[in-house]
């Protein structure tokens, strides 16, 4: 690889790594996730400082051009972080729709409880218990109320 | 508490609508649900509307879960069947709220479930001519996962995407611990089977939907088709679960 390419690509890389870094200054990015891309990133930053390390990588996989190994290392990564993601965004969905069930299922648990036991404000504090029965009994003939079972 | 309220003498029964912007026909489909089966408990799971669907629902005395989020028409049956499991209702019925299921047909669900000893019941549409009538390219792929589930389940199957049906406890436990979010069809059915489930079926009539647009044209039949397979196919290289319950 000429010294102008590496330099090129170092460049580029010190760049994204400063656009990742700036991303986590502003909490954009988690800093779990950050630390994969300043990895990488550094790791293009070292390979291009190196050229004796590069060329022994190109040798290792069977390479004839240093570039085409980035290129290939590129895409395995970017591949992978695709999946990665993919793996996450289907996690939070599900976790999104759970979180959305449990929370109205709890509301109508609230609620249910709400109509066993309203507290009015015209009542006294002492009263409370007989008007929960009161709302009972009316509350077991309306189809909307909780059953009541035990 | 007197000692025997209306649920508990039947055998609690919880009757099950997914709705989403369904205000206008909602009202009527409650209204026999209530006449049919009095002793019911009916909860509408209402999906995003942005008409007043939870408000119409709640006025005509249905229970009514609103969800924050759109989470898909089985995400919606579930929330529905979480509710189900945890008050412990012996008994769901679903039925969709656009008017295309007969509530009048409820009592022959319940009754085939309790006659055949099946964990789930199916109202079909194609035990025998009930009068239903679709395109080629749905008539196909219904055909086709007609014959696959009741391959893979063991049961003879003949309406594998009907969303009226009647479920026992046993997969009650099931599908509020996991359940597809999209569109539930087969691969429901050949889960429960594998998990020792008997399926039954009795017939029932589908009225045409008013308006609306059918989940399968061709492209989305397609993608159906792929994503069924797909899913048929991950519940049996998936360990059996069991019972929940």
């Amino acid at each position: 690889m000429t010294t102008q390419g590496s330099v090129i690509v170092a460049l580029l890389a010190l760049v994204l790594l400063g656009f990742i870094l700036n991303m986590l200054r502003k909490r954009r990015l988690s800093e779990e996730v950050s630390l994969i891309w300043i990895f990488a990133f550094a790791a293009v930053i070292v390979l291009m400082a190196l050229p004796t390390l590069t060329s022994k990588v190109t040798h290792l996989v069977g390479a004839i051009y240093p570039a085409s190994v980035l290129t290939l290392l590129a895409l395995a990564f970017v591949g992978v972080m695709l999946v990665y993601t993919s793996v996450k965004l289907s996690k939070l969905t599900a976790e999104v729709r759970a979180l959305a069930q449990r929370q109205v299922l709890a509301e109508a648990r609230r609620e249910a409880e709400a109509t066993k036991a309203p507290l009015t404000t015209s009542e006294a504090p002492a009263a409370t218990e007989k008007a929960a029965e009161k709302s009972a009994e009316s509350a077991g003939k309306t189809p909307v109320a909780d059953d009541g079972r035990e | 508490m007197s000692a025997a309220t209306p649920e508990t003498d039947a055998g609690s029964l919880l009757v099950l609508l997914p709705a989403r912007n369904e205000a206008e026909r909602i009202p009527v489909i409650l209204e026999r649900i209530f006449a049919v089966v009095p002793h019911a408990r009916i909860v509408v799971v209402e999906d995003t509307s942005t008409d007043d669907t939870a408000a119409v629902a709640r006025r005509c005395g249905a229970l009514v879960l609103s969800l924050p989020i759109n989470i898909g028409y089985g995400g919606a049956l579930q929330t529905g069947f979480k509710y189900a499991w945890e008050n412990g209702f012996d008994t769901v019925v679903t039925l969709d709220a656009d008017g295309q299921h007969d509530p009048d047909d409820i009592p022959a669900l319940l009754a085939a479930l309790a006659e055949t000893k099946a964990d789930l019941v199916i109202g079909s549409r194609f035990v025998k001519d009930t009068g239903y009538r679709a395109g080629a390219v749905r008539r196909a792929t219904m055909k086709f996962f007609s014959v696959l589930t009741s391959f893979l389940a063991g049961q003879k199957i003949t309406d594998t995407t009907s969303g009226f049906q009647a479920i026992g406890r046993m997969p009650l436990g099931l599908f509020a611990d996991i359940y597809p979010y999209d569109y539930p069809n087969a691969e429901v059915l050949v889960d429960l089977a594998r998990n020792g489930g008997k399926i039954a079926e009795v017939p029932v009539k589908v009225r045409a939907r008013l308006g609306g647009t059918s989940m399968f044209d061709l492209w989305s039949s397609m993608y159906y088709v792929v994503k069924m397979n797909l899913s048929i196919l991950m519940v049996l290289m998936r360990k059996r679960r069991h019972g929940a319950s």
